[in-house]
């Protein structure tokens, strides 16, 4: 009896030493558990439904891939709600993760770790109904602009496209679309895959997303700065980019052209 | 040490302060115009309403009502929510003229909207002080309900609520910030667009002393028409 004691004593003291080299190999939050945060829902990348901070039956492109590195890694997934505005202000992050289609760039890197890219991305120009196409940058200067706060699409308007007047710029990516539909926008400068997906989804809502202009962004999933976890998030990626998981998911969530979009210059 | 340069790097570095000043006061002239417009309407629109909720008879119960109704329901709903849904639902609305305004005249609507409901009740309360005789005595020299109004009860009344009119200005001009929501480009906006590109929080210190150096001049003003009223009064009393 003794013995058998001794022998289950061992055994759960292997067991849970295991598990602590486990959790140790993978800095999470919550040991064992990945959490993992999306902005505003987003359909294709990540919609999904919100209840208070949590989010219940994501769906998308970025949901498969973080589901895909979690089960990688060993971890459980718990999904949370992060604003956009204030993604990238320094400091402590309540994620391990988040994925908020965000472009990679040098300034935001200051304050954030990003991983390896999971898609290239160029800007998209969301039309209301009423607006008219736009043939030149020329053109789409004279019309009613618009853009969510802090993205690359408002960096463009600002640093490259000086529109007539300035532009209406909003909180959330829900408020900028319900501007065009409303048509208090005319022209909503937003990621192409974005804008396309939106348009796909309610289809009467917008005008074409008439134009594209070539900025060659890609998007990271963000970490708070320095955070262990990045690495080996990455050599996940790299794994799932290998194998063809993540051709795979593109095909499966982005049924969408964007090279027949006309390219503005 | 350390902490107190990091502290001060990321809300008052001068560079920033140089970089951010343009944007933000190019913003806050919008937070200017916005509080001129909407306070002009607001002083106006509040007394119709104050006199119109102080009408006598039973002819004037369902203006009588519609006002308390009015100000009750504005009073009540946080200037967010009104700003949501003048400058989102009334262009969602798709009619000719309501629906084709600039975010400009929406964000003057939901100002007016909600800060009448408030200035309403300080004009109430400044006519309600004026003693019933000076109404009777103004009435028994031949003047009509209205004349009464204009020439004896309104002057003394909007003389005493000088002072909570020009705090409630204070306050209208701070709440023209939330505006930013509908998409107006003002100076929080502006102080937020800087701060996404740079991560460093400065912009919205030069925002709020902006907003401080607009009410100071207000508020020392508001004390010294009080201080003149008092010894005006006390002059008389002696």
């Amino acid at each position: 009896m003794k013995r058998v004691v001794f022998l289950l004593l061992a055994a759960t003291l292997a067991g849970s030493a295991v598990a602590s080299a486990r959790t140790a190999k993978v800095p999470t939050k919550t040991p064992g558990v990945l959490t993992i945060a999306f902005g505003d829902s987003a359909v294709g990348f990540a919609s999904y439904t919100l209840r208070g901070n949590n989010i219940s039956s994501p769906r998308g492109y970025e949901v498969d891939i973080a589901k895909a590195v979690a089960a990688k890694l060993g971890l459980k997934t718990k999904f949370v709600y992060t604003p956009w505005a204030g993604l990238f202000a320094p400091g402590t992050k309540k994620f391990d993760v988040s994925f908020q289609e965000a472009t990679i760039t040098t300034q935001r890197k200051k304050t954030v770790t990003f991983s390896s890219p999971y898609l290239d991305s160029n800007q998209g120009v969301l039309l209301s109904k009423q607006a008219k196409t736009p043939k030149s940058i020329a053109d789409l200067k004279k019309l009613k602009t618009c853009a969510q706060t802090g993205t690359t699409g408002l960096d463009w308007i600002n640093t490259h496209l000086h529109p007539t007047t300035k532009p209406q710029v909003y909180q959330a990516t829900a408020a900028a679309f319900t501007a065009v539909q409303i048509g208090k926008c005319d022209a909503l400068i937003l990621d192409v895959p974005i804008v396309l997906l939106q348009k796909k989804a309610k289809p009467g809502a917008y005008g074409k997303v008439g134009a594209q202009v070539v900025t060659q962004e890609k998007y990271g999933a963000v970490f708070q700065k320095g955070s262990a976890l990045a690495t080996a998030f990455d050599h996940t990626l790299a794994q799932l980019k290998a194998n063809g998981t993540i051709k795979k998911l593109q095909k499966k969530w982005f049924q969408i052209d964007t090279a027949s979009i006309p390219v503005l210059k | 040490m350390h902490a107190l340069h990091k502290v001060l790097q990321a809300f008052a570095s001068p560079q920033s302060f140089r970089l951010a000043m343009p944007d933000v006061w190019a913003g806050f002239q919008v937070n200017i115009k916005l509080m001129f417009t909407a306070e002009a309407l607001v002083l106006v629109l509040a007394l119709a309403v104050a006199i119109a909720r102080g009408l006598p008879g039973r002819a004037a119960a369902p203006l009588r009502a519609a006002m308390i109704l009015y100000t009750d329901v504005f009073r009540g709903t946080p200037l967010i929510l009104v700003a949501f849904l003048v400058g989102f639902g009334l262009p969602g609305l798709q009619l000719r003229v309501i629906s084709s305004q600039s975010t400009f005249v929406y964000g003057v609507i939901a100002l007016t909207l909600v800060y009448t409901a408030y200035v309403t009740e300080v004009y109430r309360a400044g006519i309600e002080s004026v003693h019933p005789s000076q109404r009777a005595a103004a009435r028994s020299l031949g003047l009509n309900y209205f004349q009464a109004l204009r020439y004896v009860v309104v002057p003394q009344a909007v003389r005493r609520v000088i002072p909570p009119l020009l705090n409630d200005f204070i306050g209208l001009q701070k709440d023209t910030a939330l505006i930013t929501v509908i998409g107006v480009a003002e100076a929080a906006q502006q102080a937020q667009n800087f701060s996404n590109t740079y991560y460093n929080f400065t912009s919205y210190v030069v925002a709020a002393v902006f907003f401080i150096f607009l009410t100071i001049p207000l508020a020392r003003f508001t004390d010294h028409l009080i201080a003149l009223r008092e010894r005006k009064e006390r002059a008389a009393a002696i």
